[in-house]
């Protein structure tokens, strides 16, 4: 049986595949998402993430820290296309502020960690929209799979699987047409296009940092990893990156594999998608 | 003001018949007390280790499948042409060109000459004959 909430602005599902299982365990699945929300969604006031964009700074809990870290990493690996210091960019959408003055609130570089606390310089903000979703889909598999061996997480489209499970690749701009079927086995999939998240005809929520606008060169990604996290963020990552950052990034990450699918109707695929 | 216990009353009654029953999947459905579990600090430390690895890693390439276009048009008509081409470390493994506008076995043939080449190398191809074909790949390579 599946049960679903909705959380962190989407549907979240947990199917537990074994015979038993424990309605407790489902319930404090879904308490890991509602707290990582609580915690960390840029939607709320008075939570950590707010108080830190709020004062610039911030004491660091080892989850904190490892989160910022990895968002400083994309933004490295990716030459700065990905950067999680883009909110101003996401809040402005739509509402036309220009574009020098958003730029001087921009700039991962910005973030300076210590041992113990984060501080935010010129101003800038960050948030976790890129890779929060499949970091929590890990946390919830980690507790889940101390306990049952078959069960499948999707978090509206972020999928992790426990056992095995064919997961089809549909054309988010075609109904029911898929680029072709793959398994996963204990690890998770994730995609990103600009086509569900559209706030106009054009504009979107995956923006090419060095314009300020929707980045469409990309149709859609698909990305494999044993983590979520990297699965999640590398999909963000690669939609807003050109080709050759794409294929750097391709060569550095251990057990990332994607499927690009360019606007131009241009593929690059690596790993389990190059058989498709 | 008398109408003010009408109203509350009006209120009342509607609120009521606005709430719907709870999806059963929605609910907790437990009556036990929910502890969140703590920081994962083994899959913290394991991301941690995978960000530092993604440093060390510029040499291990995963193969790549690229597929581009490389349409171009001849004196016959728009030629759809579409190179597909494996990739291992940066050298051409494997490439073939198809169309469903116009005969380009040929060049798909004399692609083949790219294996073992670096990809670099396919910005300056020729195939006799194919010159107009040739020049939309070199471009579409350059353009990768």
């Amino acid at each position: 049986m599946k049960y679903s909430r909705n959380l962190l602005g989407t549907r979240c599902s947990i199917e537990i595949l074994d015979c038993d299982f424990s309605m407790k365990d489902i319930e404090t699945s879904f308490a890991l998402i509602e707290n990582f929300e609580k915690n960390y969604s840029r939607f709320l006031r008075g939570n950590i993430l707010s108080k830190l964009n709020k004062e610039k700074k911030h004491s660091l809990t080892k989850e904190l820290k490892v989160l910022i870290e990895i968002g400083v990493k994309l933004g490295d690996i990716s030459k700065g296309y990905f950067d999680i210091t883009i909110l101003p960019y996401l809040e402005n959408a739509g509402y036309g502020i220009e574009q020098e003055r958003l730029e001087e609130n921009i700039g991962y570089k910005h973030i300076i960690l210590s041992e113990s606390e984060v501080q935010l310089e010129n101003s800038v903000s960050i948030e976790f929209g890129a890779y929060g979703k499949g970091y929590i889909l890990d946390r919830v598999y980690n507790y889940l799979r101390e306990k049952y061996a078959h069960f499948i997480l999707d978090f509206g489209g972020d999928i992790k699987v426990m056992g095995k499970r064919e997961i089809h690749l549909e054309n988010p701009g075609e109904d029911k047409k898929y680029y072709g079927v793959i398994e996963l086995e204990n690890a998770s999939i994730a995609s990103s296009n600009g086509l569900k998240r559209k706030f106009g005809n054009e504009e979107h929520h995956l923006i090419n940092i060095k314009n300020g606008k929707s980045s469409n060169d990309v149709y859609t990604v698909f990305c494999c990893h044993s983590k979520g996290v990297f699965a999640d963020g590398f999909a963000t990552v690669l939609s807003v990156s050109p080709k050759k950052v794409t294929q750097d990034i391709l060569k550095r990450v251990p057990g990332l594999e994607a499927l690009i699918v360019y606007a131009d109707g241009s593929q690059l695929r690596s790993g389990r998608f190059i058989s498709l | 003001m008398k109408l003010l216990p009408l109203l509350l009353l009006l209120a009342v009654l509607a609120s009521c018949g606005t709430q719907t029953p709870a999806e059963n999947i929605e609910e907790n459905e437990t009556n036990e007390e929910i502890t969140v579990p703590v920081d994962d600090e083994e899959y913290l430390d394991s991301i941690s280790d995978e960000l530092d690895g993604m440093d060390n890693n510029e040499t291990s390439m995963n193969n790549e499948v690229i597929e581009f276009d490389s349409a171009y048009r001849n004196p016959a008509g728009d030629v759809d042409m579409i190179v597909k081409m494996e990739v291992n470390n940066g050298v051409i493994e494997a490439i073939e060109a198809n169309a469903t506008t116009w005969d380009v076995s040929d060049f798909s043939t004399a692609l083949q000459s790219l294996i073992g080449s670096p990809v670099e190398e396919g910005e300056t191809f020729y195939a006799a004959g194919s010159s107009i074909a040739s020049e939309a790949f070199n471009n579409a390579i350059k353009a990768l």
